[in-house]
C-alpha cells in the first residue's frame, strides 16, 4: 500500500518567484492490485505526484510510505522503494538506457545485482509479456515509438515491481497502439496483482480503470469510480477537462428524452448495451 | 540538411552476428586503440595504401552492407573536403622549398600542400572509419564493460572508473538522438521558412543557431530526464557498496587473441612500412 498524507511540494527557486506549489496537501492511498487513471490538466501536479512516489523527489511537507518504507528515511529503504515502485516516463527516448532490446531489459535487474541466470530469466519473461520477441538482436534505434514504449514498461517490469507508475505514456504513440499498450499493462497488473497509477490527459482512457484521481492546482479534485467522477461536468470542466465524446453523447441522447439511459456511459460498448436495453 | 540521420552511422550498432561482432569487446577495445595509434603515426603513402587494405578486410569481416557504412561517412567527407580546401590554400611548409602550382594573394597551392593534406585527411578518414566500424560492431553495455575492463587498475588510483565509462558510453549514446533532433529541428524551422545555407555567413550563422540554441536545451533536457530513468531504475552509481551484476559475461577466447596478435602485427608492419618506404 502508498500512503500520501499531507504532502506539499514545491520546486526549488518557486517560492521566491511567488509560483504555487506544485503540490498542495495532497492525501491519498493507493491500495495493492488497484488500476488507477490519475487525470489532470498540465500543470496540475500529475508527475509531480509521479515523482514522488516513486521517490524520486522528496516532500517538503508531509509523508509518502509505500509498504512501510517512508520515500525521506533515505538509505537502503530508497532503494527497495525504488525497486517496488516502477516509472514509465512520457518520451521512451528519455529513459531508454542501452541501444539494444536485451542489454535495456537486463539494465534495472543488473542494477539490482541479481544472478545472471535469474536476469536471463526475466529478459525472456519481458520478451514474451510485451511482444518483443521478435525484436529481440534490434537496436533500440530501429524500433517504431510504440515499439520503445513497450521497452520501456518491460524494462521497468523486468525488476518486478509491485505498484506501475505511467507518466503519460501513450501520448506520443498512436491511438491503437496505446490501446494495446495499456490493455497489455492492465492484463499484466491483474495477473500479478500490481497496482497501475495511469497518468493521462485523454478522458476516454479512464473508463477500464478501477478508479479515477483528478488533479487540479496541485490538489486532488475528485477521487472514485469513472462513473461517479464523470458526474462531475462542471468541476471538471473548471479543471480544464471535457466529459469523454461517448459521455456526452449519452448526456444529450438523455437530454433529448431518452431519459432511461444511465447517467453516465462510459464506452460504446456501454451505450450499445444501454440502447439494446430499451423498449 | 534534413534527412541527415541517412547520411550518419555513428553511434548505431548493427547485431548481424559476424566474426566481428562476436569478439570480445576487451579485445575490439585494444585492437582499435592499436590500430589508432600506428594510423596516427604514419605519414607515407604505402602505409597509407596498407590502411586502405586493412579496413577492406574489416569492412569484409564485419559483414555490413559496404553502400551502408560509405553512406554513414558522407557527411562527415563533406566536411572534410572543406577542410581539405583550406589545408591546402593555407599550407605554409616549415623547409620553404614549396613547389609552388598556383599563387593569388595570401592563397598558394603547392605541391608539398597537396600531398601533406591529402595524407592528414586519408588518416583521418581512417580513424573515422575505425571509430564508426567499432561503434556499429559492439554494443554500449559490451563497450561499457569492456572499457570498465580494461581501465580496473585505475581503480586503485581512486578514479571513478565505472562513472567514467557510464558518461563516456551515454554521450556516445546521444549521437543518433541528437542527430534525430538537428533533423527534428531543422524540418520545423525550415517550415517557418528559414532557410540553410543561403545568404551571407552572418544570415547562415543566424539561421543555423535556430538549431544550436534549441538543440542544446533540449539535449540538457534530455540529459536530466535520463538520470532520473536511471535513479528510478536502482542505478545507483556512486553509492559505496553498491554492485551491479551482468548480463553478459566477458568471455576471452582463442579469437580474441588471434585478433589481437594480428592486430601488433599490423601496427608493426605498419610503422615499418612508413620508416622504410620513401614515398
Amino acid at each position: 500500500m502508498i500512503e500520501v498524507n499531507n504532502v506539499t511540494f514545491r520546486y526549488s527557486g518557486e517560492a521566491e518567484e511567488g509560483i504555487a506549489p506544485a503540490l498542495e496537501e495532497v492525501t491519498l492511498r493507493i491500495d495493492e492490485g488497484e488500476t488507477i487513471a490519475l487525470i489532470g490538466h498540465n500543470g496540475s501536479g500529475k508527475s509531480t505526484l509521479a515523482r514522488l512516489l516513486a521517490a524520486i523527489v522528496l516532500p517538503q511537507r508531509g509523508s509518502v510510505i509505500v509498504d512501510g518504507l517512508r520515500t525521506d528515511a533515505g538509505g537502503e529503504s530508497l532503494w527497495q522503494i525504488r525497486q517496488s515502485v516502477g516509472l514509465v516516463f512520457q518520451n521512451p527516448d528519455d529513459q531508454l538506457v542501452t541501444n539494444t532490446v536485451i542489454d535495456e531489459i537486463a539494465f534495472g535487474p543488473e542494477n539490482l545485482g541479481l544472478p545472471r541466470f535469474e536476469i536471463e530469466e526475466r529478459v525472456e519473461e519481458m520478451l514474451d509479456l510485451l511482444d518483443l520477441r521478435p525484436y529481440a538482436r534490434h537496436a533500440v534505434s530501429d524500433l517504431s515509438q510504440g515499439q520503445k514504449q513497450r521497452l520501456a514498461v518491460a524494462g521497468v517490469l523486468a525488476m518486478r515491481p509491485r505498484y506501475l507508475i505511467l507518466d503519460e505514456p501513450t501520448t506520443m504513440i498512436p491511438g491503437h497502439t496505446a490501446e494495446q499498450l495499456l490493455e497489455t499493462v492492465r492484463r499484466l497488473a491483474r495477473e500479478r496483482g500490481i497496482s497501475v497509477l495511469h497518468i493521462t490527459h485523454h478522458m476516454y482512457e479512464l473508463a477500464d480503470f478501477d478508479r479515477v484521481i483528478v488533479m487540479n492546482r496541485g490538489r486532488v479534485l475528485l477521487d472514485g469510480t469513472p462513473a461517479s467522477v464523470l458526474r462531475h461536468r462542471e468541476e471538471l470542466e473548471r479543471a480544464g477537462l471535457g466529459l469523454p465524446l461517448i459521455t456526452q453523447l449519452g448526456q444529450r441522447l438523455r437530454a433529448r428524452g431518452w431519459s432511461q439511459l444511465p447517467e453516465v456511459i462510459l464506452t460504446l460498448d456501454d451505450l450499445k448495451a444501454a440502447l439494446c436495453s430499451l423498449k | 540538411m534534413i534527412e541527415i540521420s541517412r547520411h550518419i552511422s555513428f553511434g548505431q550498432y548493427v547485431d548481424n552476428g559476424s566474426w566481428l561482432t562476436r569478439l570480445d569487446p576487451r579485445a575490439k577495445i585494444l585492437c582499435f586503440a592499436l590500430a589508432v595509434a600506428a594510423f596516427t603515426y604514419i605519414s607515407q603513402f604505402a602505409a597509407l595504401a596498407l590502411c586502405l587494405f586493412f579496413c577492406l578486410f574489416l569492412q569484409w569481416l564485419s559483414r555490413l552492407p559496404l553502400r551502408y557504412v560509405l553512406q554513414g561517412m558522407r557527411m562527415f567527407i563533406s566536411f572534410l573536403v572543406v577542410l581539405y580546401a583550406f589545408q591546402v590554400l593555407f599550407y605554409t611548409s616549415s623547409t620553404q622549398a614549396t613547389s609552388v602550382i598556383w599563387h593569388w594573394g595570401v592563397l598558394t597551392i603547392s605541391w608539398e600542400g597537396l600531398v601533406h593534406s591529402t595524407q592528414v585527411d586519408l588518416r583521418v578518414i581512417f580513424l573515422y572509419y575505425l571509430t564508426s566500424l567499432l561503434m556499429l560492431t559492439t554494443s554500449l553495455v559490451d563497450l561499457a564493460d569492456g572499457a570498465e575492463a580494461l581501465l580496473r587498475p585505475l581503480r586503485r588510483l581512486g578514479l571513478p572508473v565505472h562513472e567514467l565509462v557510464m558518461v563516456f558510453v551515454i554521450a556516445l549514446k546521444f549521437v543518433p538522438l541528437l542527430i534525430t533532433e538537428v533533423e527534428r529541428l531543422s524540418i520545423a524551422q525550415a517550415t517557418r521558412g528559414v532557410r540553410f545555407g543561403r545568404g551571407n555567413p552572418w544570415q547562415r550563422i543566424r539561421a543555423l543557431s535556430g538549431i544550436i540554441v534549441p538543440l542544446f536545451m533540449s539535449g540538457l533536457q534530455r540529459v536530466e530526464m535520463l538520470s532520473t530513468a536511471m535513479e528510478a531504475r536502482c542505478y545507483r552509481a556512486g553509492y559505496r557498496g553498491w554492485r551491479r551484476s551482468k548480463l553478459h559475461a566477458l568471455q576471452w577466447t582463442g579469437a580474441d587473441s588471434l585478433a589481437l596478435a594480428c592486430c601488433l602485427l599490423l601496427c608493426g608492419l605498419l610503422v615499418a612500412l612508413n620508416l622504410v618506404s620513401p614515398f
